[in-house]
Protein backbone atom coordinates (compact mmCIF):
# COMPACT_ATOMS: atom_id res chain seq x y z
CA UNK A 1 0.00 0.00 0.00
CA UNK A 2 1.42 3.76 0.10
CA UNK A 3 -0.73 6.39 1.72
CA UNK A 4 -1.24 10.57 0.68
CA UNK A 5 -2.22 12.70 3.49
CA UNK A 6 -3.44 15.84 2.36
CA UNK A 7 -4.29 17.50 5.29
CA UNK A 8 -3.05 19.25 8.23
CA UNK A 9 -0.88 16.23 9.24
CA UNK A 10 1.64 17.01 7.18
CA UNK A 11 2.49 13.96 5.42
CA UNK A 12 3.32 13.91 1.68
CA UNK A 13 2.62 12.02 -1.69
CA UNK A 14 4.22 8.52 -2.18
CA UNK A 15 3.68 6.06 -4.84
CA UNK A 16 0.95 5.29 -6.61
CA UNK A 17 0.04 1.54 -7.28
CA UNK A 18 -3.62 -0.24 -7.02
CA UNK A 19 -7.11 0.61 -6.33
CA UNK A 20 -7.46 4.51 -4.47
CA UNK A 21 -9.00 4.37 -1.21
CA UNK A 22 -9.88 7.55 0.35
CA UNK A 23 -10.63 7.54 4.09
CA UNK A 24 -12.63 11.05 5.69
CA UNK A 25 -12.41 10.81 9.46
CA UNK A 26 -11.67 13.63 11.99
CA UNK A 27 -9.86 10.93 13.76
CA UNK A 28 -5.74 10.32 12.97
CA UNK A 29 -6.70 7.11 15.15
CA UNK A 30 -9.18 5.88 13.05
CA UNK A 31 -6.60 6.91 9.82
CA UNK A 32 -3.58 5.27 11.17
CA UNK A 33 -6.08 1.88 12.41
CA UNK A 34 -6.79 1.91 8.46
CA UNK A 35 -3.18 2.73 7.18
CA UNK A 36 -1.88 -0.48 9.21
CA UNK A 37 -5.14 -2.52 8.19
CA UNK A 38 -4.59 -1.63 4.21
CA UNK A 39 -1.16 -1.86 4.12
CA UNK A 40 -0.44 -5.16 3.25
CA UNK A 41 -2.19 -4.77 -0.05
CA UNK A 42 -1.86 -2.92 -3.47
CA UNK A 43 -3.28 0.08 -3.16
CA UNK A 44 -3.27 3.74 -2.52
CA UNK A 45 -5.05 5.07 0.95
CA UNK A 46 -5.41 8.81 0.65
CA UNK A 47 -6.96 10.80 4.02
CA UNK A 48 -8.91 13.99 4.59
CA UNK A 49 -10.04 15.19 8.26
CA UNK A 50 -13.55 16.52 7.22
CA UNK A 51 -16.01 15.97 4.41
CA UNK A 52 -14.15 19.72 2.89
CA UNK A 53 -11.14 18.01 2.42
CA UNK A 54 -12.52 15.15 1.59
CA UNK A 55 -13.84 17.34 -1.28
CA UNK A 56 -11.24 18.18 -2.56
CA UNK A 57 -9.33 15.05 -2.49
CA UNK A 58 -11.76 13.04 -3.72
CA UNK A 59 -11.94 16.15 -7.06
CA UNK A 60 -8.61 15.54 -7.43
CA UNK A 61 -7.32 11.82 -6.75
CA UNK A 62 -10.76 10.33 -8.18
CA UNK A 63 -10.95 7.30 -5.53
CA UNK A 64 -12.16 3.96 -6.43
CA UNK A 65 -14.34 3.92 -2.82
CA UNK A 66 -14.73 6.15 -0.22
CA UNK A 67 -14.38 5.07 4.00
CA UNK A 68 -16.71 7.71 4.83
CA UNK A 69 -17.19 9.16 9.08
CA UNK A 70 -20.28 10.64 9.88
CA UNK A 71 -19.62 13.11 12.76
CA UNK A 72 -17.06 15.27 11.59
CA UNK A 73 -16.31 19.07 11.89
CA UNK A 74 -16.72 21.95 8.97
CA UNK A 75 -18.73 19.12 7.22
CA UNK A 76 -20.21 16.10 8.25
CA UNK A 77 -20.01 12.53 6.29
CA UNK A 78 -23.68 13.34 4.93
CA UNK A 79 -23.09 16.92 3.16
CA UNK A 80 -20.09 15.19 1.52
CA UNK A 81 -22.05 12.35 0.49
CA UNK A 82 -24.46 14.97 -1.14
CA UNK A 83 -22.36 16.71 -2.56
CA UNK A 84 -20.68 13.80 -3.87
CA UNK A 85 -23.75 12.82 -6.00
CA UNK A 86 -24.44 16.22 -7.06
CA UNK A 87 -20.91 16.19 -8.98
CA UNK A 88 -21.41 14.51 -12.16
CA UNK A 89 -17.38 12.70 -12.14
CA UNK A 90 -18.03 11.36 -8.81
CA UNK A 91 -21.36 10.57 -7.94
CA UNK A 92 -20.73 7.00 -8.90
CA UNK A 93 -17.72 6.75 -6.29
CA UNK A 94 -18.23 3.64 -3.98
CA UNK A 95 -18.80 4.57 -0.75
CA UNK A 96 -18.74 2.75 2.90
CA UNK A 97 -19.93 4.61 6.22
CA UNK A 98 -17.71 3.89 8.70
CA UNK A 99 -18.88 5.47 11.86
CA UNK A 100 -19.77 5.10 15.51
CA UNK A 101 -23.42 6.43 14.82
CA UNK A 102 -25.82 3.07 14.98
CA UNK A 103 -28.72 4.58 14.75
CA UNK A 104 -31.72 3.40 12.54
CA UNK A 105 -32.07 7.25 11.04
CA UNK A 106 -28.68 8.15 10.29
CA UNK A 107 -28.33 4.45 8.25
CA UNK A 108 -31.60 5.26 6.35
CA UNK A 109 -30.02 8.49 5.40
CA UNK A 110 -26.90 7.22 4.23
CA UNK A 111 -28.42 4.62 2.30
CA UNK A 112 -30.55 6.78 0.78
CA UNK A 113 -27.57 9.02 -0.61
CA UNK A 114 -26.50 5.92 -2.04
CA UNK A 115 -23.70 4.56 0.60
CA UNK A 116 -23.13 1.33 -0.49
CA UNK A 117 -22.54 -0.41 3.19
CA UNK A 118 -22.72 0.87 6.87
CA UNK A 119 -19.91 -0.01 9.07
CA UNK A 120 -20.16 0.84 13.26
CA UNK A 121 -17.17 1.33 15.03
CA UNK A 122 -15.47 -0.65 16.98
CA UNK A 123 -14.76 -2.47 13.43
CA UNK A 124 -13.61 -5.79 12.97
CA UNK A 125 -10.93 -5.55 10.83
CA UNK A 126 -11.73 -8.62 8.70
CA UNK A 127 -15.38 -7.27 8.30
CA UNK A 128 -14.02 -4.18 6.75
CA UNK A 129 -11.42 -6.02 4.36
CA UNK A 130 -14.16 -8.22 3.02
CA UNK A 131 -16.35 -5.58 2.29
CA UNK A 132 -14.33 -3.44 0.96
CA UNK A 133 -12.99 -6.67 -1.52
CA UNK A 134 -16.51 -6.47 -3.19
CA UNK A 135 -16.07 -3.44 -4.20
CA UNK A 136 -12.42 -3.02 -5.44
CA UNK A 137 -10.17 -5.48 -5.77
CA UNK A 138 -7.78 -6.06 -2.81
CA UNK A 139 -4.25 -8.14 -3.66
CA UNK A 140 -1.73 -8.61 -1.33
CA UNK A 141 1.40 -6.61 -2.18
CA UNK A 142 4.74 -9.07 -2.84
CA UNK A 143 6.18 -10.35 -0.28
CA UNK A 144 9.86 -9.20 0.55
CA UNK A 145 11.63 -6.07 1.13
CA UNK A 146 8.57 -2.90 1.24
CA UNK A 147 8.75 -1.05 -1.99
CA UNK A 148 6.52 1.83 0.27
CA UNK A 149 8.53 5.30 0.66
CA UNK A 150 7.51 6.78 4.36
CA UNK A 151 7.73 10.20 5.13
CA UNK A 152 9.24 11.10 8.42
CA UNK A 153 6.46 11.55 10.61
CA UNK A 154 4.39 8.39 9.06
CA UNK A 155 2.25 6.72 11.79
CA UNK A 156 1.03 3.51 10.31
CA UNK A 157 3.33 2.72 7.50
CA UNK A 158 5.98 0.48 8.85
CA UNK A 159 3.43 -0.94 11.59
CA UNK A 160 3.37 -5.14 11.61
CA UNK A 161 0.59 -6.04 9.41
CA UNK A 162 -2.31 -7.30 11.01
CA UNK A 163 -3.22 -10.84 10.19
CA UNK A 164 -6.15 -10.86 7.44
CA UNK A 165 -7.02 -13.71 4.27
CA UNK A 166 -5.90 -12.95 0.94
CA UNK A 167 -8.50 -11.07 -0.72
CA UNK A 168 -9.35 -10.53 -4.23
CA UNK A 169 -12.07 -9.71 -6.08
CA UNK A 170 -14.89 -11.88 -6.81
CA UNK B 1 -38.08 13.45 30.56
CA UNK B 2 -37.88 10.28 31.36
CA UNK B 3 -39.50 8.86 35.06
CA UNK B 4 -37.04 8.14 37.69
CA UNK B 5 -36.13 4.12 37.97
CA UNK B 6 -37.69 3.10 34.62
CA UNK B 7 -35.58 3.01 31.74
CA UNK B 8 -32.95 1.12 30.33
CA UNK B 9 -29.73 -0.72 32.55
CA UNK B 10 -27.16 1.64 31.87
CA UNK B 11 -24.37 -0.60 34.05
CA UNK B 12 -25.61 -3.28 31.44
CA UNK B 13 -25.48 -1.18 28.20
CA UNK B 14 -21.94 1.09 29.50
CA UNK B 15 -20.23 -2.78 29.96
CA UNK B 16 -21.31 -3.95 26.80
CA UNK B 17 -20.05 -1.22 25.28
CA UNK B 18 -16.48 -1.18 26.81
CA UNK B 19 -16.11 -4.56 26.24
CA UNK B 20 -16.92 -4.67 22.88
CA UNK B 21 -14.61 -1.26 21.84
CA UNK B 22 -11.55 -2.83 23.64
CA UNK B 23 -11.72 -6.09 22.40
CA UNK B 24 -13.33 -5.86 19.17
CA UNK B 25 -11.18 -2.73 17.68
CA UNK B 26 -8.14 -3.26 19.99
CA UNK B 27 -8.26 -7.34 21.13
CA UNK B 28 -7.26 -6.02 24.75
CA UNK B 29 -9.41 -8.34 27.52
CA UNK B 30 -11.19 -5.93 29.83
CA UNK B 31 -12.64 -6.54 33.25
CA UNK B 32 -14.05 -5.14 35.99
CA UNK B 33 -11.69 -3.79 38.76
CA UNK B 34 -10.84 -4.44 41.84
CA UNK B 35 -11.83 -1.95 44.73
CA UNK B 36 -7.82 -1.47 45.24
CA UNK B 37 -7.55 -0.84 41.48
CA UNK B 38 -10.80 1.53 42.15
CA UNK B 39 -9.17 3.44 44.81
CA UNK B 40 -5.59 4.19 42.84
CA UNK B 41 -7.79 5.21 40.09
CA UNK B 42 -10.23 8.04 41.84
CA UNK B 43 -6.85 9.84 42.75
CA UNK B 44 -5.07 9.71 39.76
CA UNK B 45 -4.37 12.98 38.06
CA UNK B 46 -2.18 11.77 34.80
CA UNK B 47 -4.77 10.89 32.28
CA UNK B 48 -7.52 12.08 29.75
CA UNK B 49 -11.27 12.46 29.87
CA UNK B 50 -12.83 11.81 27.05
CA UNK B 51 -16.95 13.02 26.88
CA UNK B 52 -19.55 12.81 24.09
CA UNK B 53 -22.94 14.24 25.08
CA UNK B 54 -25.82 12.19 23.62
CA UNK B 55 -29.01 14.46 23.07
CA UNK B 56 -32.61 12.85 21.62
CA UNK B 57 -36.21 14.03 21.62
CA UNK B 58 -36.53 12.20 25.35
CA UNK B 59 -33.58 11.95 26.58
CA UNK B 60 -30.26 13.64 27.26
CA UNK B 61 -26.88 12.33 28.86
CA UNK B 62 -23.49 12.28 29.05
CA UNK B 63 -20.63 9.72 28.91
CA UNK B 64 -17.20 10.35 30.36
CA UNK B 65 -14.51 7.99 29.94
CA UNK B 66 -10.91 8.62 32.01
CA UNK B 67 -8.37 7.09 30.77
CA UNK B 68 -4.66 6.71 32.43
CA UNK B 69 -2.09 8.05 30.31
CA UNK B 70 0.64 5.49 30.61
CA UNK B 71 -2.35 3.18 29.19
CA UNK B 72 -2.78 5.75 26.31
CA UNK B 73 0.91 5.80 25.27
CA UNK B 74 1.10 1.59 25.21
CA UNK B 75 -2.13 1.44 23.26
CA UNK B 76 -0.87 4.46 20.90
CA UNK B 77 2.66 3.00 20.17
CA UNK B 78 0.44 -0.20 19.45
CA UNK B 79 -0.82 1.52 16.39
CA UNK B 80 2.34 1.90 14.66
CA UNK B 81 5.29 4.05 14.97
CA UNK B 82 4.80 7.13 17.45
CA UNK B 83 6.11 10.55 16.18
CA UNK B 84 9.33 11.34 17.79
CA UNK B 85 7.66 15.06 18.44
CA UNK B 86 6.61 15.20 21.67
CA UNK B 87 3.47 17.62 20.82
CA UNK B 88 2.43 15.10 17.89
CA UNK B 89 2.71 12.51 20.76
CA UNK B 90 0.17 14.37 23.17
CA UNK B 91 -2.04 15.03 19.91
CA UNK B 92 -1.54 11.60 19.11
CA UNK B 93 -2.93 10.52 22.47
CA UNK B 94 -5.84 12.82 23.00
CA UNK B 95 -6.75 12.14 19.59
CA UNK B 96 -6.74 8.53 20.71
CA UNK B 97 -8.98 9.69 23.76
CA UNK B 98 -11.16 11.37 21.77
CA UNK B 99 -11.72 8.28 19.24
CA UNK B 100 -11.98 5.57 22.11
CA UNK B 101 -14.90 7.69 24.06
CA UNK B 102 -16.56 8.31 20.60
CA UNK B 103 -16.61 4.73 20.42
CA UNK B 104 -17.92 3.56 23.81
CA UNK B 105 -20.96 6.50 23.20
CA UNK B 106 -21.58 5.35 19.78
CA UNK B 107 -22.11 1.40 21.25
CA UNK B 108 -23.97 3.30 24.50
CA UNK B 109 -26.35 4.98 22.00
CA UNK B 110 -27.03 2.03 19.86
CA UNK B 111 -28.00 0.29 23.25
CA UNK B 112 -30.03 2.93 24.36
CA UNK B 113 -31.80 3.07 20.97
CA UNK B 114 -32.81 -0.73 21.29
CA UNK B 115 -33.98 0.17 25.08
CA UNK B 116 -36.02 2.60 22.64
CA UNK B 117 -34.42 5.65 23.59
CA UNK B 118 -32.88 6.98 20.31
CA UNK B 119 -30.14 9.82 20.54
CA UNK B 120 -27.48 11.15 18.37
CA UNK B 121 -24.09 11.85 19.68
CA UNK B 122 -21.79 15.18 19.96
CA UNK B 123 -18.36 15.28 18.61
CA UNK B 124 -15.97 14.19 21.33
CA UNK B 125 -14.02 16.38 23.80
CA UNK B 126 -11.20 15.91 25.95
CA UNK B 127 -9.53 17.60 28.55
CA UNK B 128 -6.57 16.75 31.18
CA UNK B 129 -7.11 15.05 34.00
CA UNK B 130 -10.37 14.22 36.06
CA UNK B 131 -13.36 16.59 35.37
CA UNK B 132 -15.80 17.89 37.98
CA UNK B 133 -18.02 14.84 39.48
CA UNK B 134 -21.16 14.37 37.31
CA UNK B 135 -23.88 16.22 38.48
CA UNK B 136 -26.89 15.52 35.86
CA UNK B 137 -29.46 16.43 38.58
CA UNK B 138 -32.50 14.79 39.87
CA UNK B 139 -34.27 11.89 37.64
CA UNK B 140 -31.30 11.23 36.20
CA UNK B 141 -29.96 7.45 36.01
CA UNK B 142 -26.49 7.02 36.18
CA UNK B 143 -23.75 4.45 35.72
CA UNK B 144 -20.08 4.43 37.52
CA UNK B 145 -17.94 1.40 36.50
CA UNK B 146 -14.44 0.99 36.53
CA UNK B 147 -12.22 -1.58 34.27
CA UNK B 148 -9.22 -2.88 34.45
CA UNK B 149 -7.05 -3.19 31.22
CA UNK B 150 -3.50 -4.19 30.19
CA UNK B 151 -2.63 -2.93 33.90
CA UNK B 152 -4.59 0.07 33.85
CA UNK B 153 -7.95 1.45 35.35
CA UNK B 154 -10.45 3.02 33.07
CA UNK B 155 -13.77 4.94 34.83
CA UNK B 156 -16.57 5.18 32.61
CA UNK B 157 -19.74 7.00 33.53
CA UNK B 158 -22.73 7.45 31.74
CA UNK B 159 -25.90 9.64 33.09
CA UNK B 160 -29.14 9.86 31.62
CA UNK B 161 -32.43 12.29 31.96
Amino acid sequence: MCWRDTHADGMDQVMSTGPRILSVDDSKTVRRMLVRLFEPFQCTLSQAANGEEGLVVATSEKPDLILLDYNMPVMDGLTMMQRLREDVSLRHTPVIMLTAEAGAKQIAAAARLGARDYITKPFQEDLLLSKTARIIPLVLRPSGPSSIEHAPDTTGGQAAPPSAPELKAP
Amino acid sequence: MMPMGLGPDLDRISTEAIREVLTTQFRLPVFAASSDEVGFASVNPHGLTGSVSLEGSEIRGEVRLQIPESWLSMLNASLGPVSPDPADRASEMWDLASELCNMVAGRIGAGLAAAGHVCTLSTPDVASGPRNPVEPGPGAKRSHTHWTCAGATLTLTVWIK
